[in-house]
């Protein structure tokens, strides 16, 4: 980031074109996560869902996070508040984006405050919310 | 028969056990990896860990949340809202002291989805690596949605 963000400015996006089921079974072994729907198609089709594997809430979640990051630089989130608008499956192409709502100064340090989102195609929101970032001193 | 809405808000201050939970280079790589980005060179943990930590770093499992707040069954659990407030990354190497409590239930009946109930925990996270913090590093507030079924 070269230039003082302005409120109204969008964040550059993040794209997934295609999102990968193996990465959500990584994440079921490493949480534990014992619903079925986020690494059995099978499952999936038997609870009436559909034939695609259905992605983790908060991966969905932190491809916004990444988002941010690409764009304010790593370690500096300090508040999201998000809720989950619709589901994400193996094969979406999903952009997260986002909106400077406002700049902050607070005691020498910088704040962005943003509405930001994750964009499934064809289908609309999956996630919405607001989040915060310092910038660099 | 869906619980009663007076046993699920008796889990209204329940604390997790709680614990400490060292973020190792290994599961950090994995999460970059799952979240199809390169690590950076300073130990910097991916955010998904706020929503690892206060789940692993409770003592807890998934599953146990979901017996405490008779699930259903798995998949008749949403995500709800997140809230993280964040004072400093989380890092690799280092150890974290998590402590939590179911902070609310809330009962809802939905168009689509019928009844549901609404509960959320707060966990705390802190660097203890050194010994005692001054604050906590982070503070996590998740709420997870219970779809209930009549059957």
């Amino acid at each position: 980031m070269t230039t003082v963000p302005q409120p109204g400015d969008a964040l550059p996006t993040w794209t997934v074109e295609s999102v990968p089921l193996e990465k959500m079974k990584i994440l079921a072994a490493i949480l534990r996560d014992p619903n079925s729907i986020h690494w059995d198609r099978e499952a999936v089709a038997a609870k009436g869902y559909g034939d695609k594997v259905i992605n983790q809430g908060p991966i969905n979640l932190c491809y916004v996070t990444n988002m941010l990051e690409a764009w304010a630089g790593v370690g500096s989130l300090r508040r999201l508040v998000a809720r989950f608008t619709a589901n994400v499956v193996e094969g979406d192409h999903v952009t997260a984006g986002g909106t400077v709502t406002a700049v902050r100064n607070e005691n020498g340090r910088t704040f962005v405050d943003c509405d930001v989102w994750l964009e499934r195609r064809g289908v609309g929101r999956a996630v919405e919310g607001t989040a915060t970032v310092e910038l660099a001193r | 028969m869906i619980v009663p809405v007076e046993e699920m808000r008796g889990i209204i201050g329940h604390r997790f056990p709680g614990g400490t939970y060292r973020i190792e280079h290994w599961e950090n790589f994995l999460m970059h990896d799952v979240m199809l980005v390169e690590q950076s060179p300073d130990k910097i943990a991916h955010p998904l860990y706020f929503f690892h930590l206060p789940i692993a770093g409770l003592g807890v499992t998934i599953q146990d949340i979901f017996a405490l707040c008779r699930a259903d069954s798995p998949d008749a659990v949403r995500a709800g809202e997140y809230v993280w407030e964040i004072e400093r990354p989380l890092r690799e190497d280092r150890t974290y002291r998590v402590s939590g409590e179911i902070t609310d239930v809330v009962r809802k009946e939905g168009r689509r989805g019928g009844v549901m109930d609404l509960v959320t925990f707060v966990t705390e996270i802190s660097d203890v690596t050194d010994g005692e913090p001054g604050g906590p590093d982070a503070r996590i507030s998740n709420m997870w949605i219970f779809l209930r079924s009549a059957a």
